[in-house]
């Protein structure tokens, strides 16, 4: 079996779309409280759903990125060939 | 004694407490003035105290009642009146105390009676309270007040001419989520009230079982025009009074379609109605009752431009709710906004779909709701309370004030929709049954 490697660079791209999402998830609350006239607070207490929403945010971003990944993969496997 | 009466009692005597207590907010006093004659203070003044009273007709709502006066500490049944045998049979069973007659004349010349709660068929309502009034005594009567426009226009200035209690048995006006529900629209938590929605769905024929066909117009006498108003006076008579106690006006012109739909048998009145009544200002009431259906059940919906209070079950819902935080409403934003977009290859037209909405409760606490079924009675309606505080009235000779005057408003706006639908026009609100009280 081998080895994965999830090198440095990866992590960080990864770091900075996490971030990222939770930056937009996060102003997307200030946003929702701006807009509907709410309580200030909310940027604390609805925390929750801003990570969920983040997590989303995240897991589109997965998913968009995935076929890219997958076709490279295999357009350099079939390069060594 | 008053204490032992408390621990039997306390179910019903607390209930009345509790309205008792409400009463005394001014708030709420102002969205049901009638409350004033029954204040925790008041009642303390009467504890010990009875009121005599005798029940003119003991048939099914007759005998509710006095199931619902056995249990009230101010009250004594001394009489029981009844021209049918079997009822006035069943009702002393529950009464065995009670003095048994069959002409209520007898009632009304017996000194010893403080009161009477008059139970009998519509068509016999205001020969029945007109004479009892004239007697000097105290009356509760069951809804609607008369079957036609002069007799409602007769007892209403025969009350004005004497000092007797009268009450009609519009026990909306004394359940407490009508109460607190009224005072929120009126504190404008819904907004303007743009309309009202009342419905009334039973599956049933509305028939009692009978000894023999002679007794068929006595004992379904709702079935027959010479003693009933029908659904309009037996249903809608409730709910169109609570659309005049939220706006304070009356509606000023009557539209409407009834019909016998199923139910034909040898029945006079309608089994399926619709109603509009249209106020000066454009609003309307929309009313719709039939008894061969019962999946909508019964509601008493206040539309206003905020909001939606839903009478019958205690909630209100808002157009706007501000009880969901921002984040929140956003996610359902979008959610219905994706989930009602027109396809694009898909029909030309989509149905609006009923965003949702969530249900507020105008109580805490558990709440009561009539599933609006029975033809008989239900508990916990408000029908305990009023008699209660008619009960409270005969002892102290206050009137509750406006009972009478809903009641009025309700049966001629019911009265009217029967002539509407039996006349199909357009019926303007007629200037000899207009009262002070009414504003258009």
């Amino acid at each position: 079996m081998k080895d994965i490697v999830i090198t440095g660079r990866r992590v960080r791209t990864e770091l900075i779309t996490v971030g990222v999402c939770f930056i937009i998830s996060f102003l997307t609350n200030i946003g929702a409280i701006m807009f509907y006239n709410r309580p200030w607070t909310e940027m604390f207490t609805q925390i929750g759903f801003v990570i969920i929403i983040a997590v989303t945010l995240y897991i589109i971003t997965v998913l968009l990125r995935a076929p890219w990944h997958i076709i490279r993969f295999y357009a350099h496997k079939f390069k060594k060939k | 004694m008053a204490e032992t009466e408390n621990i039997n009692n306390t179910g019903r005597r607390s209930f009345l407490k509790e309205l008792g207590a409400m009463a005394g907010s001014a708030a709420l006093l102002s969205a049901a003035p009638w409350l004033a004659s029954c204040t925790d203070e008041k009642q303390k003044q009467t504890a010990g105290e009875k009121a005599r009273v005798a029940l003119i007709g003991t048939g099914s709502r007759g005998q509710y009642h006095i199931h619902n006066l056995l249990d009230i500490p101010n009250a004594e049944i001394v009489a029981l009146c009844d021209i049918f045998p079997d009822h006035l049979e069943a009702a002393h069973r529950l009464v065995p105390g009670a003095r048994t007659v069959t002409d209520y004349r007898t009632v009304l010349d017996d000194k010893d009676v403080d009161g009477v709660i008059i139970a009998t068929p519509l068509g016999t309502h205001a020969r029945i309270t007109l004479d009892a009034l004239d007697a000097g005594k105290h009356v509760f009567c069951e809804k609607a007040m008369a079957l036609t426009l002069d007799e409602c226009r007769r007892i209403y200035d025969a009350y004005n001419n004497c000092d007797n209690v009268l009450y009609y048995c519009m026990q909306r006006m004394y359940d407490k989520k009508y109460i607190k529900g009224v005072q929120m629209i009126k504190e404008g938590l819904i907004g303007d009230v743009v309309g009202m929605r009342c419905h009334w769905f039973r599956n049933a024929d509305w028939r009692r079982p009978t000894p023999s066909p002679e007794h068929e117009r006595l004992i379904n006498w709702r079935l027959y025009r010479e003693s009933s108003g029908g659904l309009m006076t037996e249903l809608a008579s409730h709910q169109l009074e609570v659309c005049s106690w939220v706006t304070g006006k009356m509606p000023s012109t009557i539209m409407g379609m009834g019909d016998i739909v199923f139910w034909k048998d040898s029945r006079e009145v309608y089994d399926a109605v619709n109603v509009v009544y249209k106020y000066k200002d454009g609003r309307t009431i929309s009313y719709e009752s039939l008894i061969s259906n019962k999946y909508n059940g019964m509601e008493d919906q206040i539309l206003g431009n905020k909001g939606t209070m839903d009478l019958a079950k205690g909630i209100y819902y808002l157009e706007e709710d501000n009880s969901k935080s921002g984040i929140q409403q956003l996610i359902t934003s979008v959610r219905d906004g994706l989930f009602n977009a027109i396809p694009a290859a898909g029909p030309s037209w989509r149905p609006e779909t009923q965003g949702a909405y969530i249900p507020h409760a105008v109580l805490s606490g558990p709440v009561h709701v009539n599933h609006g079924q029975s033809t008989t009675g239900v508990s916990l309606d408000g029908s305990e309370d009023i008699i209660a505080a008619f009960c409270q009235s005969c002892i102290t000779g206050e009137r509750a004030e406006n009972v009478v005057e809903e009641a009025y408003c309700s049966t001629v706006l019911c009265l009217l929709g029967n002539q509407a639908m039996d006349t199909q026009s357009i019926v303007t609100f007629p200037e000899e049954y207009k009262i002070p009280y009414m504003s258009f």
